[in-house]
């Protein structure tokens, strides 16, 4: 991909394009637009030239398309899934067809020479048969579909215009150009549908209305000639025809424009936004319904009722299993009642669960609703006396959702940093930065420093810096390695000998005495390397660090990885991150928390240390 | 090396309106951690001097130069910053040695005292700079 990156810029402007297609043979260009219903309002619809190169397949073509269009809103909303290249095809071609076949050179100057040129390419379309038969073109017609070229071109349900009187000139049309080039000869071997799809339909990139609007002097001509009127195609609406993904583009253009260097702005692909772009012919009123959003399902939502599970599902939750949803439901430890999902109503028969309609989803949310964003999770009960009742537990538990509901907003703002920075300007600028997004960090000075943070517990993430006094970062991040090693970090041996000392602390949940506020996933340690010399960065990778950031560090690059890892994190340890929001909330709590509590407790790290 | 090549210009606004705009949040931070920055620089300097008029241990002027080119840079005062790195480098003997010559620490010193200079000249103007910028005597 390297080296195509060279070539992605393109020229956007037609006297460009062309004075560069005649200066230079070799530039491959082919012009897309938007198509116009899916139009992104910043982006103004004209036709774009996108360089390829001879071995493009239109699933690269996409890729150029968004390196191209990287910055605008409509490549944030779309990706190469979700759109097609293809172009608008009208069925009642033989409208054009007809026309051009009874003035080919006037054809020649005007916006419909891409259909001047199908004219002559039309023969290499022709010769799928299975075209014909897929697209509910009468059956009977699909023996002859070699022969008469619109056969091949009546894509749309409505096969009766073959029986048209054009049929006989159709034939005649093919009889002009009877070659068969290497391309249609590639096409009749590759016979499966979907390219067959776009042979019988990739006629004119030149929308139907288009046409009307830029030549009108080509519609008079038509509707006085031999066309039939409109309204003898009452269905012939233009639908979409998509190009293959692995289709060539040079064969593309060979094919609808008769070659690299013919096809015109207003010839241009388009391209379709949609979230299936199956190739097949969809109607323009069809596909809008289709960006509707799908509604998130119930079944995507596993129930778990105890620690063991949890923590298996959170150390087989990779990056893979994202997109799959999992809401975690909380249930008091030991619970072994079922409950009975989708109901969003959790019906228990044990009744210490009752008491807690904490435990259930919202219940005021419609039955079998969508589950919005913070309704994964625990929702709170809005009886203060069933939050008195709950376990002291519980109730940490629901002072961390009632003062934040929104999952989502956990997720960037509920992870815990440790800033570890020498520098008192930089940590300032780090430590504003985090406060500024309201996300909760400590500080070290030095790597000694930081190691003893760390032991505390409750850290996802690490901003080390390198050059620290004392103990320098490469060797902190070596140490924590090692101690979560010895620790069983990150490991399926959960429990260390050193959570024990952390019971004994008046800030530990003395229900869960197997819990310490350590991190049973490994921290993620980003080093802040201050110079760009590849020397550093290898010695910081191996020395642990997951990841690193060159000083001065980008705060919008930070940001992002701060986000990045945070949700990495979330998903890999829910339990910890949790724990580490009840810590946060504790924090909040007490202003003066952070100084004083602090200082104690790097005391205690540090006869825990020795 | 590009990293030879001093920055044209004193301040990369780029960084340095990032600070600024921090000041959204907590009004005068950015001005607040200027005056700070001023303090640390000086102090180090005077540190750096001390150690080449005394001990002259160059892993001591590396670190010290490492750690004023960390917050130099953060601010983007780039120019404070090359001069710092350059303190770091010969202290760390990456550059200005001579080919095929071994030489005395003495000659990193010499090198380390000019870069010095140079860092205090570059300090003077980002002070003028940064003044005229919060039209204040900082």
């Amino acid at each position: 991909m390297s080296t195509r990156n060279g070539i992605r810029s393109s020229v956007s402007s037609p006297s460009n394009f062309k004075k560069l297609t005649n200066s230079n043979e070799s530039v491959l260009k082919i012009w897309v637009k938007l198509e116009a219903s899916k139009l992104a309002p910043n982006l103004t619809n004209q036709a774009t030239a996108i360089e390829y190169s001879k071995n493009d397949t239109v699933d690269d073509l996409k890729d150029r398309i968004f390196a191209k269009f990287k910055n605008t809103r409509w490549a944030f909303e779309n990706d190469s899934f979700s759109i097609g290249i293809g172009v608008l095809c009208q069925c009642d071609l033989e409208n054009s067809g007809a026309y051009m076949q009874q003035q080919p050179f006037l054809a020649h100057d005007t916006p419909t020479k891409g259909l001047r040129l199908e004219a002559n390419t039309d023969q290499l379309l022709h010769p799928v048969p299975t075209s014909s038969a897929s697209y509910n073109v009468r059956a009977p017609m699909a023996p002859n579909a070699p022969k008469p070229w619109h056969a091949s071109r009546s894509c749309s349900p409505r096969a009766a215009t073959l029986d048209s009187p054009l049929s006989a000139q159709g034939s005649t049309a093919q009889n002009l150009v009877p070659n068969l080039t290497p391309v249609a000869q590639l096409r009749l071997a590759n016979n499966h549908s979907a390219a067959s799809a776009r042979d019988s339909c990739s006629l004119s990139p030149v929308k139907r209305g288009l046409a009307k609007r830029l030549s009108p002097a080509i519609e008079s001509v038509s509707a006085s000639g031999l066309t039939p009127k409109p309204d003898d195609f009452p269905r012939s609406l233009p639908h979409q025809s998509l190009l293959q993904p692995d289709e060539l583009i040079i064969d593309v253009c060979t094919t609808l424009f008769g070659g690299t260097t013919n096809q015109k702005p207003t010839d241009a692909l388009l391209i379709f936004s949609s979230s299936n772009n199956e190739p097949v012919f969809n109607d323009i009123n069809d596909e809008v319904d289709q960006q509707e959003p799908i509604m998130e399902d119930m079944t995507d939502y596993q129930l778990i009722v105890d620690e063991e599970e949890l923590r298996k599902l959170s150390l087989t939750n990779d990056e893979e299993n994202t997109d799959q949803k999992q809401a975690i439901l909380l249930l008091p430890r030991g619970y072994e009642g079922d409950v009975n999902l989708p109901s969003p109503n959790v019906t228990s028969p044990s009744s210490t669960v009752d008491t807690h309609a904490t435990f259930t989803f919202d219940t005021q949310a419609p039955k079998n609703g969508p589950l919005v964003e913070e309704e994964v999770g625990l929702v709170p009960s809005l009886d203060p006396v069933v939050q008195k009742e709950g376990s002291p537990f519980l109730r940490t538990v629901l002072e961390t959702v009632t003062t934040e509901s929104a999952t989502i907003d956990k997720v960037f703002a509920k992870i815990n940093i440790l800033v570890v920075e020498d520098n008192m300007i930089n940590q300032a600028i780090l430590s504003s930065f985090l406060r500024k997004h309201k996300i909760s960090y400590k500080t070290a000075k030095n790597g000694v420093e930081a190691v003893e943070k760390w032991e505390e517990g409750g850290i996802h993430l690490i901003l080390m810096d390198l050059g620290l006094p004392v103990l320098s970062g490469i060797d902190a991040a070596k140490q924590i390695r090692k101690l979560e090693k010895l620790h069983g970090i990150g490991t399926q041996n959960q429990i260390s000998k050193r959570s024990q000392n952390f019971t004994s602390t008046p800030d530990s949940n003395k229900l869960e005495p197997r819990r310490s506020h350590r991190s049973k996933a490994p921290v993620i340690v980003v080093a802040l390397t201050a110079s760009n010399s590849n020397s550093d960065k290898t010695e910081a990778l191996l020395a642990g660090c997951n990841d690193y950031l060159t000083k001065p560090v980008n705060l919008d690059w930070l940001a992002r990885k701060i986000t990045e890892w945070g949700c990495m994190q979330a998903l890999i340890d829910f339990n910890d991150w949790k724990e580490g929001n009840e810590n946060v909330i504790s924090g909040n709590d007490s202003k003066s928390h952070r100084p004083s509590k602090l200082s104690s407790q790097i005391k205690r790290s540090s006869v825990d240390e020795s | 090396m590009s990293t030879n090549i001093i920055p044209e210009k004193v301040i990369n606004w780029d960084t340095f309106n990032e600070i600024v705009s921090m000041d959204e949040d907590s009004p005068d931070f950015s001005k607040n951690l200027v005056i700070q920055y001023f303090d640390q620089a000086a102090t180090t300097f005077d540190q750096i001097q001390q150690e080449l008029d005394g001990k002259c241990e160059l892993e001591q002027l590396a670190s010290l130069g490492h750690f004023l080119r960390g917050s130099s840079a953060a601010l983007g005062l780039q120019r404070i910053a090359w001069a710092c790195e350059r303190i770091q480098n010969l202290g760390r003997k990456r550059e200005g040695s001579v080919a095929g010559q071994t030489v005395p620490d003495s000659h990193y010193a010499a090198l380390v005292r000019e870069n010095l200079n140079h860092a205090r000249n570059e300090f003077q103007a980002a002070k003028a700079e940064l003044s005229t910028f919060y039209n204040s005597e900082l």
